[in-house]
């Protein structure tokens, strides 16, 4: 009984790109983008809010430098909620494309490790009918 | 000062502002207790943080607000007249919170206010689009209810004539003017919020004219403008050609007046004599032709003349439409049938994104209906 050097050399050549191919990466695209819904929630909520707080002079039946005061303290908090439901927005665009980048890069690990361990299936199994 | 502020609405802007004031800060501390999951990188829980407290700190500001007001009705110092500037700082009262992270302080509390006021009395006589009635045939009174506090009737037309005049004479400016106070941009980033906050009262004209409208507004007074310098133009060309007419004619007076003279001398040769004819009848003939070409040149003025005078009446047009479409928040008319339910509802950002102003404008359109229901 001998062993064909070819067919072992190659199966140690799959076995050193299994050990290359490293650890899955980590991390669950479905919780990301569970956040992302999550975050875009908030910044419509957010938005919404900011705009009725800037509309809140308009309930108020008064005029003068004192309203006039009132009102445009109302503007700046509508005006920073507003900007915060942007960022929430910028925030949740990204954590989408974070999602999107990291089942890519999932799925490409998993075809090059399922390609891998067939290779090594077959050579095994000429190693076993070459015996 | 004048108690126009009655408790209903100081309790219903209150009422509100607590709501909202909660509402943002639930959503702020919820987004900020988030943790970004395994396997994200460009995203750090340190920006989740920040906008949660961004959100955090809005909403308290709102709903500092309502301290603010029930504490000024309870203490009589209602929100009109000089009582609520007077005492806006020293009653003891809540503070106004800002929504924004605190700068570094450039001015004291009365500076930064008197600024942003005197900003404001700028902004009022340079900014400011309503018809006045010199401008505006249709409009034979400028509306009581229209004029600012602190201000007379005669004055403030005045400087609604100056704005408009100014705004005319170059729209450019006009609206990089009117841009900058609306938004008070540069305060805000330098977080000089006192200021800001005097400045801000622009703000509520940028409201009050929807925007729509004044580009309207300027696109017709741009126009006026190019319609003017053409009207100045075509009548230095008629002028021009009138002149070229007036020198054409001389020349034929003098060739003909030469003829003559030859003629009747019975000196000159027979060659002579016909070369001063053709003379004459060719400078006849440039004569009608430079006639031809001022009478042409005077029409072509008057019709600029015509042209400017429609784009005048375009503008004035303009004018009366953003008078017309202004909303209603410092006048009496209409004030009282705003629901609270229905101004607060009228907008829904989940119909799309709709940026702020826009929102504004469709409260706006609100307002018009509402007005020509009750109406």
């Amino acid at each position: 009984m001998s062993l064909n050097p070819q067919l072992a050399f190659e199966l140690a050549a799959i076995d050193r790109q299994i050990v290359d191919l490293g650890e899955r990466p980590p991390g669950s695209p479905r919780e990301i983008e569970g956040l992302a819904a999550k975050l875009l929630d908030h910044a419509q909520a957010t938005a919404e809010t900011g705009a009725r707080s800037a509309s809140i002079p308009r309930l108020m039946d008064f005029s003068g430098p004192a309203a006039a005061r009132y009102a445009g303290h109302a503007m700046q908090c509508g005006s920073a909620a507003v900007g915060a439901a942007a960022q929430l927005l910028a925030l949740s665009n990204a954590l989408g494309d974070e999602a999107v980048r990291l089942r890519n890069k999932q799925r490409q690990y998993d075809a090059d490790k399922r390609h891998l361990e067939r290779r090594r299936a077959a050579v095994l199994s000429q190693m076993r009918s070459s015996v | 000062m004048k108690p126009t502020m009655t408790p209903a609405t100081v309790e219903a802007g209150a009422g509100v502002a607590s709501a909202l004031g909660a509402q943002l800060a639930t959503i702020g501390s919820t987004v900020s207790s988030y943790s970004v999951p395994v396997g994200v990188e460009s995203v750090t829980s340190g920006d989740l943080r920040a906008v949660g407290a961004a959100i955090t700190r809005a909403g308290e500001a709102v709903g500092s607000q309502n301290a603010w007001l029930l504490h000024r009705a309870q203490l009589f110092l209602l929100a009109d007249g000089y009582g609520g500037v007077l005492f806006g700082a020293a009653d003891g009262g809540p503070p106004l919170k800002s929504p924004f992270p605190p700068g570094p302080p450039r001015r004291s509390f009365w500076q930064g206010v008197g600024a942003g006021l005197e900003d404001v009395v700028m902004g009022f006589s340079k900014t400011a689009v309503v018809g006045g009635r010199k401008l505006v045939p249709g409009i034979d009174r400028f509306p009581k209810e229209l004029t600012p506090f602190g201000k007379t009737q005669r004055r403030w037309e005045k400087e609604f004539n100056e704005g408009i005049a100014a705004a005319m004479r170059d729209p450019g400016a006009f609206a990089k003017a009117f841009g900058r106070d609306a938004i008070a941009y540069d305060e805000h980033a330098a977080g000089d919020t006192d200021y800001a906050v005097g400045k801000n009262v622009v703000a509520l004209l940028g409201l009050l004219v929807p925007w729509s409208k004044l580009s309207k507004l300027g696109v017709a007074a741009r126009r006026g403008h190019r319609a003017d310098i053409n009207v100045t133009v075509k009548t230095q060309l008629q002028n021009t050609k009138q002149l070229q007419q007036n020198l054409a004619r001389t020349d034929w007076k003098t060739a003909g007046r030469r003829y003559r003279d030859a003629r009747n001398s019975h000196t000159a040769s027979p060659e002579a004599l016909e070369s001063l004819k053709r003379d004459f009848r060719k400078s006849k003939e440039a004569w009608r032709e430079a006639e031809r070409i001022a009478t042409e040149a005077a029409r072509n003025r008057a019709r600029a003349e015509a042209a400017a005078q429609d784009a005048r009446a375009r503008v004035q047009a303009a004018i009366v439409d953003v008078h017309r479409e202004r909303p209603t928040l410092m006048t009496t008319q209409g004030r009282k049938d705003l629901a609270i339910g229905a101004t607060v509802g009228g907008f829904d950002p989940r119909q799309g994104s709709v940026p702020m102003w826009e929102s504004f404008e469709l409260m706006a359109e609100d307002d018009q209906k509402k007005q020509g229901k009750s109406r």
